[in-house]
């Protein structure tokens, strides 16, 4: 692979093109629309993976955090239609005791524990319960070790950022409104592939783009036509419909108080309250069923409503929040045909996990994994959009559950097979079983059944508890409660962190 | 809530799998066996024995035993074990060939690419020597050395794992001490009549052809091929995967040891099977695993004895098997685990890792005596994963072959296969990339020395390798090269090794090792 061209300016476009450029070394091509509207802006949580990746990408946490208005968090705060509020932390739940799990250890020592018990034996649960922030340390022994952190982002600077770092690697970055594609038949691989590409330059130029390897189009609408690709019902256990569709609003407020982000349960869908160091951002994902208009109606009265908002509600007040509505496609094809990957990010696929970043990063990175040396790459394909689809319906089986336990309607049936599986056998068994190489963590499976699924009717009464267990986890909690005292405050810590 | 604690746990048979389970459960258990809250019971027939085979083990085992609190001294001598760093394959690809499947990583990942990417790419450049030489074990395994890995991430010694060779009937003696010691109660006889409730067709009890009945609330069927429970009495389906893996009989026979004591077993492929080569302290493990719609077993049994390295002590035993797996491994208060479960044939020494995973996942799963259908259904899926993966990875030995000189390998070479298979082949075939399993055995590093000793001619390496210039990739293989044969240099010899350590002289890796915490992920090094 030579040369790649990538359409589009997502923040998915961009990384693709910063993975090929860093870790392929070929010659990539960003091509950007003349006219794009400024995208919307809202704040998204890089979760603790994503940074890791964005690390093996060159992307050091240190130099972006200062210009995408980061802000650390080490939980979600999640309330439930039912007004119950408990932190779902990144990081495992307590340790294991004796060798045995310590949510099972915790049923036989304390019996009936709840959600919100769990949360005093996870540090990251408490540090964001109280709005405190270090960074972990690399030292098994100590309980600094036992946490991990994601970052709220602003999602146009850090697409600025991205922007910056892709022109600081020599990507080559053209403005330009596209205008076709010549398809040739490809011998090796028996099949046409994109090979030339025409376009719009800012000063009318036809531009035209030869010898085209590889293409990514990431553009909002989709300029490769692909007829033959129109699979329906790739995904087993599609609920796109309940979250692809939002109202949003989002506003620049002096110091915002919210740092752990939040997700809340609401009568119209799923509200997400996430905050910059300078925005505050609200993010209502609809149910099926509602009306955008109804859609913003909500959002308007729940931040009018909401006691933490006030300042918020003042911006209202003053006009100067506005509300985005947007609607998206659901996903019908599978994303590689022929030498074309189709990657834009038609819809956001867990947004507890907020999943956009993520996802993206996923695709990027499994993409690089499998990337041809050969134009014959039909099983490369095969593979990309077997992990492709296997992703998906990951994300979409977890959000489904965090939904169903959010919206606490306990007798609606799951659709996707693996939600239901996973809640039935903790329900019944208060078991979770780890699975290697998953999509979503195994952690934040086991931890959302362990903060929202309730007590299990039933648990492994028979595992060998030493007596002194219960002091065991008293002594936990009380360390876990201490540390976290002596911790500094978030923004303080930031503002440390940032004079440097 | 339920309160209804499973109160007596009876085993069906008495081999390998029975005594692994009923030392797990007893270490597990023994609290309760102490209150006498619980009981455990295993019933074997003398007049019956077990199966006699089964001596090379995968590195898990030592986890087993680790979780067990069984020191690796005591274990080795009581079963006369040696070590194993992996399995050479013999006229496997082609006669007269060999590759050694060994238990380790291949060389070292370098800028967050795998190790064999750029080892297609100097292999393309004849930069880079036959894969064999990146690995640690396997340069130890073909030197007849042996040390304990050390647990410093930087060494090489720190990349590869180790299994063992037992003598199958002392593992057995040896657990069956260990059981006994912990309350566990062994009844010899001849389970004649499984008394079922009418209603639910739960199993009630077993009685004994002296008359004697066990009553029980979880049955674990250890009773061989036969599966007493599992298939007779509960009458659950058995699948047939001989289309795939066509292997359906053997004869095993032990032959004296020879001066060397190799550190791996030897699968040497014959015209319609394979035989296998498995080294003990006192004795070495010989036996043919063929196709009878190929081969007559007395032509086997010949073929067999004149490839011993070693006069027979014993004559040869005949065994028939169907490879294949039951529909369901746990149905009602039956949980069936060893070769009742099902069996795909020995090569890649994957039966006892299937006992000890049951064995895990049912401890995981353990139930109340009101058997809720998550579990079951949650033991199932476990388990069918793990032995669809290794089917696959068994297929792949004989469908990937380019021998033309018997029925029996044609007809492998050209067998459909499954799909997840096929996938799994052709990407590998474009660009060296293993698809990854989501959980369960084979990792990457075997799939890589299996495909690649198999000759499966891989067409390009990933693009990403193409930033080193031929100075920094041939620096990078010759180093890797040399780190491992120096280490390797400086090894003992396998007997010296394993003698030593016999004799309580203490190995400092061992007693370093033996800290570290037990690795779940089969050739890599590390704990997920
Ligand atoms: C040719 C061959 C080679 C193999 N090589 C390997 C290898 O290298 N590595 C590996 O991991 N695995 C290997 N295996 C598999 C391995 O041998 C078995 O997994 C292992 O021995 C476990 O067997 P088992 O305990 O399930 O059954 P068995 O050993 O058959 O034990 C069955 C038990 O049930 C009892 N029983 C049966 N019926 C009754 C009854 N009616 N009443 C009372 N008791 C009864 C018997 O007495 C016996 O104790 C091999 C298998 C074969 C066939």
């Amino acid at each position: 692979m030579k040369k790649v061209v990538i359409l589009g300016q997502s923040s998915e476009a961009v990384l693709y093109a910063i993975a090929i450029k860093v870790r392929l070394s070929c010659e990539v091509i960003l091509i950007k629309d003349i006219n794009q509207p400024e995208p919307h802006r809202y704040i998204e949580t890089l979760l603790p993976d994503t940074l890791r990746i964005l690390n093996q990408l060159g992307l050091k946490e240190q130099q972006w955090l200062p210009e995408v208005d980061g802000v650390y968090c080490t939980a979600i705060e999640v309330t439930t239609a039912d007004a119950y509020n408990v932190m779902l932390p990144f990081s495992p739940i307590g340790t294991n005791i004796n060798g045995l799990d310590f949510h099972s250890v915790a049923f036989n020592t304390l019996n009936k524990i709840n959600g919100k018990e769990f949360e005093a034996f996870s540090l990251g649960a408490q540090m964001s319960r109280k709005g405190k922030f270090v960074h972990p340390v690399n030292d098994d022994n100590s309980v600094l070790s036992s946490f991990d952190y994601g970052v709220n982002v602003d999602n146009i600077k850090f697409a600025h950022f991205l922007n910056a770092y892709a022109k600081y690697l020599n990507i080559e970055i053209i403005h330009a409104d596209t205008l076709s594609f010549d398809w040739a038949f490809c011998e090796n691989a028996s099949e046409n592939q994109v090979k030339t590409l025409r376009c719009n330059t800012s000063s009318k130029d036809v531009l035209e783009v030869h010898n085209i390897d590889f293409l990514i189009d990431s553009a909002e609408s989709s300029y490769t036509l692909r007829a033959d690709a129109q699979l329906d019902n790739i995904f087993e256990n599609d609920i796109s419909p309940s979250i692809q569709r939002q109202v949003s609003m989002s506003v620049e407020v002096n110091s915002p108080r919210l740092f752990s982000p939040q997700c809340l349960s609401l009568e119209v869908g799923q509200l997400f309250i996430r905050a910059s160091s300078k925005t505050l951002c609200l993010q209502l994902f609809l149910q099926d069923g509602v009306s955008l208009i109804d859609g913003e109606t909500a959002l308007r009265k729940f931040a009018s409503s909401y006691p933490y908002l006030p300042l918020i509600n003042d911006e209202i007040a003053k006009g100067k929040v506005n509300t985005v509505i947007s609607s998206k496609q659901p996903l019908k094809s599978l994303p590689w045909q022929a030498n074309v990957i189709k990657a834009s990010n038609l819809y956001e696929l867990c947004p507890v996990l907020q999943g956009s970043i993520a996802l993206h990063l996923e695709n990027v990175m499994s993409f690089i994994d499998l990337a041809p040396n050969t134009s014959a790459h039909s099983s490369l394909r095969n593979e990309y959009n077997r992990q492709f689809v296997v992703r998906h319906n990951e994300y979409n089986s977890f959000a489904e559950l965090v939904i169903h336990l959010m919206s606490k309607k306990q007798a609606a049936k799951l659709k996707s097979e693996k939600a239901s599986r996973v809640l039935k056998l903790y329900q019944n068994t208060g078991r979770y079983m780890s699975e290697a190489n998953q999509v979503v963590d195994n952690t934040y499976w086991l931890n959302i059944l362990l903060v929202l699924a309730g007590s299990p009717n039933n648990y492994n009464k028979m595992l060998a508890i030493p007596s002194e267990t219960r002091d065991i986890l008293e002594r936990i909690k009380n360390i876990i409660s201490v540390t976290c005292e002596q911790l500094p405050e978030t923004n303080v810590y930031m503002k440390h962190l940032l004079n440097q | 809530m339920s309160n209804m604690q499973i109160n007596e746990i009876v085993i069906v048979g008495g081999g390998t799998s029975g005594w692994m389970t009923a030392a797990a459960l007893s270490n597990q258990f023994e609290h309760l066996l102490k209150k006498q809250s619980i009981s455990i019971t295993l019933i074997e027939s003398d007049d019956i024995g077990t199966v006699g085979v089964g001596e090379a083990t995968l590195p898990h085992l030592r986890f087993f035993n680790q979780k067990l609190g069984i020191d690796e001294r005591e274990f080795m001598s009581a079963t006369k074990a040696t070590y194993k760093l992996g399995i050479e394959f013999c006229h496997w690809a082609q006669l007269g060939d060999c590759y050694m499947h060994a238990f380790g990583e291949y060389g070292k990942r370098h800028q967050n690419i795998e190790f064999h990417q750029w080892w297609l790419r100097a292999k393309d450049l004849m930069l880079a020597k036959d894969i064999t030489q990146y690995s640690m074990a396997a340069i130890a395994a073909k030197n007849n050395k042996f040390q304990h890995p050390k647990p410093d991430q930087n060494s090489m010694l720190s990349r590869f794992n180790y299994a063992y060779h037992i003598d199958a009937g002392l593992y057995a003696k040896f657990l069956r001490d260990y059981s006994h010691q912990r309350g566990v109660v062994r009844i010899e006889g001849k389970i004649s009549q499984v008394k079922q409730a009418g209603d639910s067709g739960f199993i009630q009890s077993l009685c004994l052809d002296s008359g004697q009945i066990i009553d029980g609330d979880l049955f674990i069927d250890c009773s061989g091929f036969k599966g007493l429970l599992i298939s007779e009495s509960l009458k659950v389906k058995y699948h047939d995967w001989s289309h795939y893996l066509p292997c359906d009989s053997a004869q095993a026979v032990p032959s004296e040891r020879p001066d060397t004591l190799i550190t791996y077993t030897r699968a040497s492929a014959r015209s319609a099977g394979w035989q296998w080569r498995i080294p003990l302290q006192h004795r070495t493990g010989n036996g043919y695993v063929y196709c009878s719609s190929f081969c007559e077993d007395q032509h086997a049994q010949d073929e067999l004895l004149m490839h011993l390295d070693g006069n027979p002590i014993r004559e040869p035993i005949q065994l028939r098997f169907i490879t294949g797996k039951r529909d369901k491994f746990w149905d009602k208060n039956v949980v069936s685990i060893g070769l009742s479960g099902g069996f795909m044939e020995p090569l890649e020494s994957t039966s006892i890792y299937l006992i000890q995973e049951a064995i895990g996942n049912l401890i995981d799963l353990f139930p109340d005596a009101d058997f809720s259908a998550e579990l079951q259904n949650e033991f199932n899926r476990l388990m069918d994963e793990e032995f669809y993966h290794i089917r696959d990875f068994l297929i792949a030995h004989y469908h990937v072959n380019n021998r033309d000189d018997s029925d029996f390998w044609r007809y492998v070479r050209n067998m459909q296969i499954p799909d997840t298979l096929a996938h799994k082949l052709s990407v590998f075939e474009t660009q060296g990339h293993i698809v990854n399993y989501g959980q369960g055995e084979f990792l990457a590093p075997s799939w890589l020395a299996v495909l690649i000793g198999q000759k499966l001619k891989i067409k390009h390496y990933h693009p990403s390798v193409d930033v080193l210039d031929t100075t920094e990739l041939t620096n990078m293989m010759e180093n890797i090269e040399n780190d491992i044969y120096i280490n390797a240099a400086a090894m003992k010899n396998h007997e010296d090794s394993l003698m030593s350590f016999l004799a309580n002289k203490s190995s400092k890796e061992y007693e370093l090792y033996s800290r570290l915490r037990a690795s779940k992920s089969l050739y890599g090094t590390t704990e997920k």
